[in-house]
């Protein structure tokens, strides 16, 4: 009959045979291992140290020129007296070259469940890129010919957005209808919302028409 | 492109998330790498930075439930049981992984571990384990070491509770075929 002292022992010998088969395979490998730049980045990101899950914007960093465009969606707020309460209790935040947007919590789950596209681009652009980290967060990315790109991004909705703002202040939230607007001046704009599942962020390195944004939240289809 | 990242639950927990990251970060790139070199992926280095990465949100996620003042090697236990669930995840995504049906099976009432006779065959045990499939000895891990229920297990791992309990039953039978092959006698429990 084993004893609670054998059970002590197959936990030592657990955990000593896998430090036994982690030092094998990592041993058997000798090839480089220094991370890549976009590691790196994530990996400081992860160690930033803000309260809440968060998303960063790897737009160019030139000198961070931020629209934020804080929404539901958009024909929602246009009717939905509550949503548009909703919108208004945003917290946002402004600290250390990030703007941070945090909405009110709600049941949603903490996973990605539906996943969202885009059905409506402005013309010439093309998806080119697709980035899945768990059921955390989708990313997809559309270029045109010039090399533009415009990236939608879906994650669960009781998460902290925010978006690199390096010059931004709370001079610079514009209204624009029931919307919040976040800008600056030199070319990366930020387009956030959520609905009652999902926080949504476009992210853009041209300026779109706020009549093409609307189309393009409207286009947003489950995939 | 655009990259989500978790951060703290809670500033206060930052100093916990850094000595994971310290402590683990190079040696679980290491052995990511070399474990995803190992199925024949030739993306091996991007998905390796990949599971590490999954690997620390999930770490972020549960900081408040991590103790690191508990022995490097127990955390570091921990946190590579973490890192090679986001591995097998990787290559079962990528259909890399082929790992057999996991129809249920009862979990077998035989008291395994008396089987063992542990007190004289440690150092088989141990060398048996470290040759068991990781997908076997990381279930192992957290039910026995990390003392997870198989419900725990399951969320830990993203899987239904009847792989849990398929794993738990093949790792251990598995465990002992080992021992045989390395000529144990799982009768006489002698070598």
């Amino acid at each position: 009959m084993s004893t609670p002292c054998d059970l002590e022992l197959f936990k030592q010998a657990l955990s000593d045979g896998l430090d036994t088969r982690y030092k094998i395979i990592t041993e058997s490998y000798d090839g480089d291992v220094t991370p890549s730049k976009k590691h790196e980045d994530i990996m400081n990101s992860i160690m930033r140290g803000v309260r809440k899950p968060i998303y960063l914007g790897g737009l160019p960093l030139r000198k961070a020129v931020a629209v934020a465009l804080i929404a539901a969606m958009m024909t929602f707020v246009t009717s939905c007296a509550p949503i548009q309460e909703i919108l208004r209790d945003f917290v946002r935040e402004i600290k250390d070259g990030y703007v941070y947007v945090t909405p009110p919590p709600n049941n949603a789950t903490d996973y990605i469940t539906k996943v969202y596209t885009l059905s409506y681009l402005p013309e010439g652009y093309e998806l080119t890129a697709t980035q899945v980290i768990g059921k955390f967060f989708v990313s997809r990315s559309y270029s045109n010919a010039d090399g533009d790109t415009i990236t939608f991004e879906q994650s669960p909705r009781n998460t902290v957005v925010y978006g690199f703002a390096e010059t931004i202040d709370e001079s610079d939230i514009l209204e624009f209808e029931d919307y919040n607007v976040y800008y600056a001046t030199n070319g990366s704009y930020y387009y956030i919302w959520y609905d009652e599942n999902y926080a949504y962020r476009i992210c853009s390195d041209t300026e779109i028409s706020l009549s093409e944004l609307q189309l393009i939240i409207d286009g947003r289809i489950p995939e | 492109m655009l990259t989500l990242l978790f951060a703290l639950s809670d500033e206060e927990q930052h100093p916990k998330i850094k000595y994971i990251y310290d402590s683990f970060h190079r040696e679980m790139l290491r052995f990511a790498t070399a474990r995803l070199f190992m199925s024949g992926r030739k993306s091996y280095r991007y998905d390796a930075e990949d599971a590490v990465q999954n690997a620390f949100i999930k770490i972020v996620h549960a900081i408040d439930e991590i103790d690191v003042t508990v022995s490097k090697k127990s955390l570091r236990s921990y946190v590579f049981s973490i890192l090679t669930n986001e591995i097998f995840n990787i290559l079962r995504e990528k259909n890399n992984f082929s790992e057999i049906s996991e129809e249920f099976e009862d979990e077998n009432s035989y008291n395994f571990i008396e089987e063992l006779q542990i007190k004289d065959n440690y150092d088989r045990v141990v060398k048996a384990i470290s040759r068991l499939d990781e997908i076997y000895s990381v279930t192992l891990s957290l039910i026995y070491v990390e003392e997870m229920t198989v419900s725990e297990a399951a969320a830990f791992m993203g899987v239904p509770e009847k792989t849990v309990y398929t794993r738990l039953e093949r790792g251990r039978r598995r465990l002992l075929e080992i021992m045989k092959e390395d000529g144990y006698d799982v009768n006489t429990m002698r070598p």
